[in-house]
């Protein structure tokens, strides 16, 4: 009637809440950092705008790039 | 050399890849694909946790990842942006469809057309929802993840499921519709749909456009709200949900989280303190709206006669919290809103799936109880659950000696849910609350000094307390009329809720 595949997944879950339980307080200040940077929208803007484009391979400032090109 | 500007754009490359090989292979190979299915949502889930532990590392403006994936500068080209909180969703989803897909392969992927090739595009839409930062990407997302929710929603067929589909089908398409709507009037008064940049001109709108600017906002916000279920925006969600199959109903419970991951996105961003004479617009509708559907899910709640409907309104219950705790705009009460989303998700999509099997071990009480000896010793197997369920284990071997096993299972893992949505003590659902509590009363920390609550807060307070007795109340009602109905073994069981419920 039950297969296991139906039970481990429950018990996966309430496992995991049942660790949030016991673990609560690494997960409450992440997500009290996550609102002080959601409070501070200034942060985001800075870090969009900060990303540059890489120039492509045929700009001519190749060791420039040598450092950050993936 | 850093990986982690490539890692940030694989949440979405890989289930798309991942689909693509699904629909290639037609509707043979279902083993194949199952098998594929299972290895790219689990390998969504460690790169979702990969990015988490790479945003977790810094602080500030450095703990926030960028990827341009055009190779444009930012206002022009697109770009994915991972901070803690979209991190913080991206595992949920990923523990959530592993769960969810775990559940469907034991027999409901084999119920329609396609089931694996949609689940993978469905995740690939809410990855890139979390992921992306600018309107207009967030817009294909939605649609992709909609798009394949709606086969997800009617998969299983059916009348029940037909009808509430396409109910489901049309209020979405409204919605979307009012998404483009607002997003074009936004466009039309800043100029630009990146998410970072209206942040920045939001504050420089001329005083003769910002109602321009707010009725576009509003109306993209209706649109948002729709699907994050705020009252009386929510009508659609409980036939829905409650109709769809187990495992679809319990990823969709991640769904709602996508309109409220929305909401506090790019309301924190577009109007923040900073933006000037539109700082904070709306905050009022949505602790007003938040209020109103607590206050709606719970009354609902006292009423409703099937389970799953109950975990729908349930749905509504955590939503309507999470909205009235955002609106406030306190980031102390916002964290505690964090916490409180990732424990109510996680025992709502348990209890989505409980439901389903409650049901069944029902109907086949009904019938034959010897199935029960025959299924025994497989599930005996299961009786080694993964790390960190030791306490559910434990009072398992001691009740399962007396009643059939499946009961044992059954009942003790309804009772930690019924424990984790009220959020009764012993469980991270108290916690949840009681933090959402005393974020209320002391939002700058504790120590400070109680704030003056207004009328909103203490409405706040009262209706968490009601709603949660509500559920209280509703859930232990309709599990004596579930569990009280077959013979001999489940009993036993009832006996052991009601122990627990005193």
């Amino acid at each position: 009637m039950l297969r296991r595949n139906e039970c481990v997944p429950i018990l996966i879950l309430l496992g995991l809440s049942i660790a949030l339980t016991f673990k609560a307080e690494p997960l409450l200040r992440y997500t009290q950092d996550t609102a002080k940077l959601l409070g501070e929208p200034s942060h985001y803007v800075m870090a969009v705008f900060a990303a540059k484009a890489h120039p492509g391979p045929s700009s001519d400032d190749g060791p420039a790039l040598a450092g950050e090109t993936p | 050399m850093n990986l982690m500007p490539h890692l940030i754009i694989a949440p979405i490359l890989l289930p798309l890849l991942s689909a693509a090989v699904m629909l290639l292979l037609g509707e043979k190979h279902r083993p194949l694909k199952a098998r594929l299915n299972l290895l790219s949502t689990l390998l969504g889930l460690g790169i979702a946790v990969a990015l988490l532990q790479q945003v977790q590392v810094n602080s500030g403006p450095a703990s926030i990842g960028v990827y341009l994936p055009g190779n444009w500068q930012a206002p022009f080209g697109i770009v994915l942006v991972v901070d803690r909180l979209a991190a913080l969703m991206m595992v949920l989803t990923g523990i959530i469809a592993s769960c969810a897909l775990l559940f469907a392969l034991a027999r409901w992927d084999r119920a329609g057309a396609s089931f694996h090739a949609m689940f993978q595009i469905q995740l690939m839409g809410l990855y890139g929802a979390f992921l992306t930062a600018d309107l207009f990407n967030l817009f294909v997302f939605f649609e992709v993840l909609l798009a394949a929710s709606y086969g997800l929603m009617l998969h299983g067929s059916g009348r029940a499921r037909v009808s509430a589909g396409m109910h489901y089908i049309v209020i979405n398409l409204v919605a979307s519709s009012l998404f483009l709507i607002g997003a074009a009037m936004i466009y039309g008064v800043t100029g630009t749909l990146n998410m970072a940049d209206l942040a920045v001109k939001i504050p420089q709108v001329a005083a003769a456009d910002r109602g321009l600017l707010h009725a576009g906002a509003a109306i993209l916000a209706t649109a948002f709200l729709a699907k994050a279920g705020m009252w009386p925006l929510n009508f659609w969600l409980v036939p829905a949900y409650s109709s769809a199959s187990a495992p679809v109903a319990a990823l969709f419970a991640i769904m709602t989280k996508v309109g409220l991951y929305t909401v506090l996105r790019l309301w924190t961003l577009l109007f923040s303190a900073e933006a000037g004479a539109s700082a904070h617009f709306g905050g009022d509708w949505l602790v007003i709206g938040g209020l109103a559907t607590i206050a709606c899910a719970a009354v609902s709640l006292l009423a409703a006669q099937r389970l799953e409907r109950m975990a729908s309104l349930s749905i509504l219950v955590s939503a309507g919290t999470l909205l009235a705790a955002i609106g406030f705009g306190q980031p102390a009460l916002t964290a505690a809103a964090l916490f409180y989303l990732v424990s109510s998700t996680l025992a709502l999509c348990a209890l989505f799936l409980l439901a389903e099997l409650i049901e069944r071990s029902r109907s086949a009480n009904d019938i034959a109880l010897e199935e029960d000896n025959d299924a025994l010793p497989h599930l005996h197997e299961s009786l080694h659950p993964p790390k960190g369920v030791n306490l559910d284990d434990e009072q398992k071997a001691v009740v399962g000696q007396v009643i059939p096993w499946t009961m044992a299972f059954l009942g003790l893992s309804f009772i930690a849910c019924v424990l984790l949505i009220v959020g009764m003590p012993p469980l991270s659902g108290f916690i949840g609350k009681l933090n959402l509590i005393a974020a209320l009363f002391n939002p700058s920390g504790l120590g400070h000094g109680s704030a003056s609550l207004g009328f909103e807060g203490w409405a706040f307070v009262t209706l968490l307390v009601l709603s949660g007795l509500a559920s209280l109340m509703g859930l232990t009602r309709v599990a004596s009329s579930v569990s009280g109905r077959p013979r001999t073994g489940p009993r036993h069981c009832c006996g052991a809720m009601s122990a627990c419920r005193s």
